[in-house]
């Protein structure tokens, strides 16, 4: 029954034209990700998975995603650092399947990877109703005052949802360390990543600092331009690694103040807190409220609550890397 | 913002709220537990009051962010909706009371307040959002929280469980979120009342169905259906019983509640396939979890194979697709979601008594406990199908609906799976409450530590007993609920304003 | 274009498939995290390819120009990427805490919750 409906779909393709470059960073995509799957070092795998990400990176660029690339730029090398620090603690490699049970296994992730790819196909080429990302592209600027509409999309349109990913994240951070922490009798001192080095203690004394200003500015163009609380947090949370790399992991914890848990908390909060004054309006939760200020230089500037939201996602995702980053760095060697 | 729309926000928004303020009390075990109480209380009340007002008055929706439906993302409780985020109140409170008197000092101060929130939060948002990705954001919440609450305690039985838990759940996931992905991609929107609009017409089922098979599978794995059910006992026994409750209670049921959603909203047009389909899964779901759980001999191992057996019932009357079925699934899931959490809650009462929770070493407890006997055989019997309990009439429901459309195989299998269950809990009954115990004078002196855990049970026992006697009412407010399921038009109505 | 890309997706997804039914947990996540990126850009290729014009209004104008990017599949992928990398973050560290406690990376011999 299935079949006689499926010759209903109409199956002519209509396609965009080949550009070299992208074939090339797409074919680049493919070749890791087969080298990834077959190599048997595990340092090979996962250099050659970190290709992938750059490359979806690439992808993302040439197809008018920059948001995008840039997260996946910076979620790639957060991946890669994480699973370099597990390696440290797990063994290498061993080949255990059999030789029956490698073709099969082998066979079904191909019919699965071959269904996945005609359904995209399939759901690339069907459209039956207009999108309605349209009313995003005429309505950002007018209506949410952003320019930047997946950054608007984001913290105004789609709000709940950021809400929601956020707390994930908060969610495992406080995971990575209950984990991590739950069996250490002891307070685990401050680890020391790197042999101490004069000219990297130098550099992060200025680059840090550097960071966090740049992280900021990534933060406050965010809902004009490429950026936004979530680069703008990986940012500052890079800087702050950079410092525990060149001091310790203790002194760097220190530069927060208070526990970085409880630092992701008030990030959270400050985000779902930011959708209330909506509501005190009489209006529905996450409704922005914005307001004019005229400061000398900035004329008429216009802060609203999807602001002080994005703080709230930049703030938590400080929290939650730092937080993830050090309980692994400070794991015991077994 | 109208009252009405802030009880809608409330089942999600107070957990949440709760959560980040336990969050910020990080280390701080008082404040977090009086967060964690205070939550769960306001949570359960205005659950109950959400539920009151849309059975009185009708689908209730509200646009977050005041964006025009379908640009933003709405809240929406329909009957079916309220009913099960009152049921997550009414567990979270048991379980949350439970919890403060069973839960050690070291998983309090490692974040069981917040992540049991969190959890809450999650489960409610599933049940009130009516929007498929954030339906999956949702979702996530929910796994994320109930990863780490898995994990939580670190001890080897549980990381194991853990990880096939997080295996097979993030291979859902995936599934789902590709599975959105390409409902994007054909239909272009992502409200489920605008999808359920623009892919209502012949040419979109033959699209529709093949990416509904895919939500299918998605719902399937996290409802734990056959054939990828075996992560479910092989995990939730493991942690603490307070976690191992709620899950069992509360969490497989989001995944019930989501294939109900899509599978009378959106994926209508080609019944025939989808829901035959259903009908078939739900089956052999409902046979592999039953004969599992004959072979156990663990109290909570048992009663993990028998969620197993039971979600198929719950499937069942999905597959059916009849106002009375989907009416008889509506009371299965209220009178599953109170009992066995219920049954996984005195398991913990059993395992504080006599230190196990396995058969063969319990004993002895009808003489030693009369009380807590009693209390164990409502919900055993509940779940076995005794009437007039109310797992007995969950099981008439389904069956006469079965009956009605002539579905021979269905009530043959269901009739089966209800006798094989009473075994298991008869076996349970005889091997902890009835056989002699194996040491003497096993009555450990834990009476105070126990005392407490009794407030939860005996409630819930009672809500067992109240539903069953009041059969009555509560079928016709499932019949409510299966009539707005089974016509669309009123949920489209009340988000889409037209 | 539009096959490459499709293929690209069969790729990751066969791919990340395979490694997560290897049984070493250190393939497992790396199987994971290519399948997320196969998923990524299936939403990214389902919702229909734009070459070159990124979502932005320009400053001066009330909306965007016609035909750049839907914003939308961008902004689903930049919250299913967090996700994903949540999951991955915390499956790590289980991973790591199980060997840890078992001694072993194999998956088959995590079983004894299951008789």
């Amino acid at each position: 029954m299935m079949a006689a409906k499926l010759y209903s779909i109409d199956l002519s393709l209509s396609l965009q034209p080949l550009h070299s470059i992208d074939v090339l960073v797409a074919g680049l995509i493919i070749v890791a990700a087969i080298a990834t799957t077959l190599v048997s070092s595990r340092f090979a795998a996962i250099a050659s998975l970190g290709v992938v990400g750059y490359a979806m990176a690439l992808l993302f660029i040439l197809y008018g995603a920059p948001d995008l690339a840039i997260t996946q730029l910076i979620i790639e090398s957060l991946t890669v650092v994480l699973i370099a620090l597990a390696f440290y603690h797990l063994p290498p490699f061993h080949h255990r399947s059999s030789r029956r049970s490698t073709i099969r296994d082998a066979i079904f992730a191909g019919a699965a990877g071959l269904m996945a790819g005609s359904l995209t196909l399939l759901a690339n080429q069907q459209l039956f109703a207009e999108p309605v990302s349209q009313y995003f592209l005429d309505h950002s600027w007018i209506k949410a005052y952003g320019r930047n509409v997946v950054n608007v999309i984001l913290v105004d349109f789609r709000a709940l949802d950021t809400l929601g990913e956020i707390t994930v994240l908060g969610i495992t951070g406080l995971g990575a360390l209950t984990l991590l922490t739950f069996h250490r009798s002891h307070r685990k001192s401050a680890a020391h990543l790197t042999r101490i080095s004069l000219i990297l203690r130098t550099a992060a004394g200025y680059l840090t600092p550097l960071m966090m200003l740049f992280s900021m500015y990534l933060l406050l163009r965010g809902h004009n331009a490429p950026g936004g609380g979530f680069v703008g947090g990986l940012t500052a949370a890079a800087g702050i690694s950079l410092y525990a790399l060149a001091f310790d992991t203790g002194k760097a914890r220190r530069l927060l103040r208070i526990h970085s848990i409880t630092f992701s908390g008030v990030g959270l909060l400050l985000a779902a807190a930011s959708g209330l004054f909506g509501v005190m309006k009489g209006q529905p939760y996450l409704t922005g409220v914005w307001r004019t200020f005229n400061l000398p230089f900035f004329p008429s500037l216009k802060i609203g609550t999807p602001f002080l939201f994005d703080v709230g996602v930049y703030l938590l995702v400080i929290g939650v890397v730092v937080t993830i980053l050090f309980s692994l760095a400070e794991e015991e060697d077994a | 913002m109208s009252a009405p729309s802030l009880l809608l926000l409330a089942p999600v928004l107070i957990p949440l709220l709760g959560a980040m303020l336990a969050f910020i009390a990080w280390g701080r075990r008082r404040t977090q537990k009086a967060i964690g109480l205070t939550a769960v209380t306001l949570l359960s009340a205005t659950a109950i009051l959400l539920l009151i007002r849309v059975q009185r008055q009708g689908i209730l929706a509200v646009q977050i962010g005041n964006w025009d439906a379908p640009f933003g993302i709405p809240l929406v409780a329909d009957l079916l909706g309220a009913l099960m985020v009152t049921l997550s109140g009414i567990t979270g409170l048991a379980v949350g009371l439970y919890a403060v008197f069973y839960m050690d000092r070291k998983r309090e101060i490692h974040g069981f307040y917040p992540l049991f929130l969190a959890l809450l939060a999650g489960v409610n948002g599933a049940f009130l959002t009516g929007d498929i990705f954030n339906l999956y954001v949702c979702f996530e919440i929910m796994l994320m929280a109930s990863f780490v609450l898995l994990s939580l305690g670190g001890e080897k039985a549980q990381l194991e469980g853990a990880v096939k838990y997080v295996a097979l759940n993030f291979l859902s996931s995936a599934i789902f979120l590709a599975a959105v992905g390409l409902l994007y991609g054909t239909a272009g929107t992502l409200n489920m009342a605008d999808l359920a609009v623009k892919l209502s017409s012949d040419d979109t089922t033959p699209i529709a169905t093949i990416i509904s098979m895919l939500f299918l599978v998605a719902f399937g794995i996290k409802a734990a259906v056959f054939p990828l059910f075996f992560w479910l006992p092989a995990s939730y026994h493991t942690p603490p019983v307070p976690i191992s409750a709620v899950f069992a209670g509360l969490l497989t049921k989001v995944g019930v509640y989501a294939m109900i959603r899509v599978f009378t909203l959106i994926f209508i047009g080609d019944t025939p396939t989808t829901h035959t389909l259903i009908v078939g899964i739900a089956l052999l779901t409902m046979v592999t979890g039953v004969l599992g759980a004959a072979a156990q001999f663990d109290i909570r191992r048992i009663l993990s194979f028998h969620i197993v057996s039971q979600i198929g019932y719950m499937i069942l009357g999905l597959g059916l697709f009849t106002r009375v079925a989907l009416a008889g699934s509506v009371f299965y899931l209220a009178h599953h979601i109170i009992v066995k959490t219920n049954l996984f809650l005195i398991g913990g009462i059993v395992r504080r008594l006599q230190g196990t929770e396995d058969l063969g070493r319990l004993g002895g407890l009808y003489r030693s406990r009369p009380f807590l006997a009693v209390l164990f055989l409502i919900p055993a019997m509940s779940l076995a199908g005794i009437p007039p309990l109310s797992g007995f009439f969950a099981k008439l429901f389904l069956i006469v609906a079965a009956i009605e459309i002539r579905a021979y195989i269905s009530v043959a299998v269901a009739l089966g799976v209800g006798l094989l269950t009473l075994y298991s809990m008869t076996k349970i009954w005889n091997e902890a409450f009835w056989k002699a115990a194996d040491r003497n004078g096993e009555s450990s002196g834990n009476e105070s530590r126990v005392l407490p855990l009794y407030l939860p049970v005996v409630g819930l026992a009672l809500l067992t007993v109240l539903i069953g006697l009041a059969a009555g009412p509560v079928f016709s407010l499932s019949l409510e609920a299966a009539d707005q399921l089974l016509d669309p038009s009123q949920y489209i109505r009340a988000v889409l304003g037209k | 274009m539009e096959l490459i890309f499709a293929a690209t997706v069969a790729v990751l997804y066969a791919g990340g498939l395979y490694m997560m039914l290897r049984r070493n947990i250190v393939k497992f996540l790396l199987g994971l995290a290519m399948l997320s990126h196969g998923a990524n850009l299936l939403i990214f290729t389902a919702g229909g390819l734009t070459r070159g014009k990124a979502p932005l209004i320009e400053p001066g104008a009330d909306a965007a120009a016609a035909g750049v990017a839907d914003p939308l599949p961008q902004a689903l992928i930049l919250t299913a990427i967090v996700i994903s990398f949540a999951v991955l973050a915390f499956a790590l560290v289980l991973f790591l805490r199980a060997y840890r406690l078992t001694g072993t990376d194999d998956l088959d011999d995590l079983r004894s919750t299951e008789s």
